[in-house]
């Protein structure tokens, strides 16, 4: 037995209910019997001229040949673009959604994280102005079906054998990176062959390289030509980090400044520390007005913002500013560290940025994170 | 054998598990449900409930009732089977109803499944009149479900009516219920598995 969905076939994870054998693996996006067909899906076709697009700054020399790249390769094969933080993968992959719309084939654009959904989705539309953008997500449900569905790695459930073609952003972000099942639903709402993109593989696409399923692409340097910020760190009592914290809040003020913690309390606390001295907005997944505060802090320009790794990845905030704190911390692996540095320096007109670790000790994570950037930027020069 | 709800194995887990248990849960979701003797009158008919409708109560009858996890009928009574067999010796189960649009959705009776592992008599005399899901429904509108309940016409009623429901929030299906029973069953008790925590 298989499932349709989720691709399980321990047979310990299916019951024989009333109606048939269904698979408990994926219970939680509703039953699905192994032995019903698909319920065949009404897709709504794409517009004309719903493939034109409009970038905000024309593809560097770089991205336009990894964007050919990718169209030459997805038709026969799954594709990785390995990019550092803020090299415009989301860009990159433009192109290739233009010539799959220009067929008329349905296209997703997945990603794990609710709010970089609708970023992406603000940031699509934008591009492809014809096109009908849908984002899909918790709390935006009502309308499922478009020329481009940008939806989270979780509402893949509703889209089984549906695209032509899936680009996976940041399949290494919580909670894709531990879900089979979310990786697994992205295979079968795809009919054709995915494209994933992210700055810090995990283990399986490195494997899938190596063995020469996936195509690797990377691209070292991001489309201002400035290399991404290296993190400093210091090792201090923890006591003493909050306070280098405060101080380096106050020399960086004329930046928006983001600083990282490890658990949600924390942030709370920090949060409330910070408003002793200087306004704070503190973001985290229990945050019920999350996107009315992101933008609070976007439009404001010099505000502060406390955040968990709810924020680390996808959402893009000029001239930032980042500080880690506890960045020793179990909670941030070397991927977490990697994209939270990758929020600074992504403007154009401001590329450089300060990037703050503070670790109560060093830990390898931090070392290992400091050399990856290292490594990237190099290879970016060379 | 895996836990039913995180999916742990459960011969891994706590040494307690592997020994004296053969809860479908391991200890550790287990513990997250809250077990709480509770009792109260409700139009001067006995109520008792077991636990209090709690996060981790709610995420596993969401996954029986909405996802349609049946593997999950024996987890709600497992702790309290024999304490119900006993206290209620002689009582014939009736369900109250649920929307017949949910039902055929879901496939199955869910309260005649979590009951099922009691092994006593049981009937399905009532019949929700409205669709609507009581769920949407917030608290004012919910009291007039006590009109929205109705006997099935065949019915026949027996004399000790244990009246059964998987939580119950406001108490109004089984306001409901007890109207529509109005003086024909003499002995009425009611069992929930959960009760909302403003019933405490």
């Amino acid at each position: 037995m298989k499932c349709k969905r989720c691709l399980n076939e321990d047979p310990e994870w299916f019951y024989l209910g009333s109606k048939g054998w269904y698979c408990r693996k994926c219970i939680s996006f509703g039953r699905i019997l192994i032995e019903e067909d698909l319920e065949a899906q009404h897709v709504l076709e794409i517009q004309d001229n719903a493939e034109e697009y409009t970038l905000k700054y024309p593809l560097t020399k770089q991205q336009v040949k990894i964007a050919a790249e990718v169209i030459r390769n997805i038709e026969t094969t799954d594709v990785l673009v390995k990019a550092v933080c803020g090299a415009g993968k989301t860009e990159i992959v433009v192109p290739v959604i233009s010539e799959y719309l220009s067929k008329k084939k349905k296209v997703c654009f997945t990603i794990p994280r609710r709010q970089v959904v609708l970023e992406v989705a603000e940031r699509l539309q934008s591009y492809f102005k014809n096109a009908k953008v849908v984002a899909v997500c918790g709390g935006h449900t009502q309308v499922l079906d478009g020329d481009l569905i940008i939806c989270t790695s979780y509402q893949l459930y509703r889209y089984t054998e549906w695209f032509d073609l899936v680009i996976f952003d940041e399949i290494d972000a919580f909670p894709a990176n531990n879900s089979a099942i979310l990786k697994n639903m992205a295979l079968t709402s795809c009919k054709g062959n995915i494209v994933y993109l992210t700055a810090t593989p995990d283990k399986e696409l490195i494997r899938r390289c190596e063995e020469g399923s996936l195509i690797c692409l990377e691209l070292n340097v991001r489309p201002h030509g400035k290399p991404m910020p290296v993190p400093k760190s210091l090792v201090l009592p923890e006591l003493i980090c909050v306070f280098v914290m405060l101080y380096w809040l106050k020399c960086h003020d004329n930046h928006p400044r983001i600083v990282f913690v490890s658990t949600i309390k924390k942030a709370l606390w920090i949060g409330k520390l910070i408003s002793l001295f200087m306004p704070a907005y503190v973001c985290t997944s229990k945050t019920e007005n999350r996107d009315e505060i992101i933008e609070k802090f976007r439009v404001e320009g010099k505000g502060i913002m406390v955040s968990t790794t709810v924020l680390e990845r996808g959402v893009t905030f000029p001239h930032t500013d980042v500080c880690v704190l506890d960045a020793n911390n179990g909670v941030f692996d070397e991927a977490s560290l990697i994209q939270m540095a990758g929020r600074a320096g992504r403007d154009f007109q401001d590329p450089t940025g300060n990037v703050l670790f503070l670790c109560s000790e060093m830990s390898e994570v931090v070392k290992k994170c400091i050399s990856s950037i290292r490594e990237a930027n190099e290879s970016c020069t060379v | 054998m895996y836990c039913l709800m995180c999916g742990k194995i459960i011969e891994e887990g706590n040494w307690k598990d592997v020994l004296f248990s053969e809860d479908p849960l391991c200890q550790e979701c287990r513990q997250q449900w809250n077990k709480k003797k509770i009792h109260f009158r409700l139009d001067g008919v006995n109520v008792n409930a077991d636990y209090v409708y709690n996060a981790a109560f709610s995420s596993a009858l969401i996954q029986f009732k909405e996802c349609g996890d049946e593997a999950l009928k024996d987890v709600f009574l497992y702790e309290v089977k024999k304490k119900i067999q006993r206290k209620y010796k002689g009582y014939t189960l009736c369900f109250m109803p649920s929307a017949l649009e949910k039902q055929k959705l879901r496939g199955f009776n869910h309260l005649e499944e979590m009951y099922s592992c009691l092994h006593m008599p049981m009937i399905d005399p009532f019949i929700k009149t409205s669709s609507e899901s009581q769920k949407q429904l917030p608290g004012y509108l919910r009291r007039n479900m006590v009109h929205e309940i109705a006997l099935k016409n065949d019915i026949v009623l027996p004399k000790k009516c244990l009246l059964v429901d998987d939580t119950i929030t406001t108490g109004s299906t089984l306001k409901g219920a007890l109207h529509c029973l109005n003086q024909q069953v003499k002995d009425i008790e009611i069992y929930c598995v959960s009760a909302n925590e403003t019933w405490i």
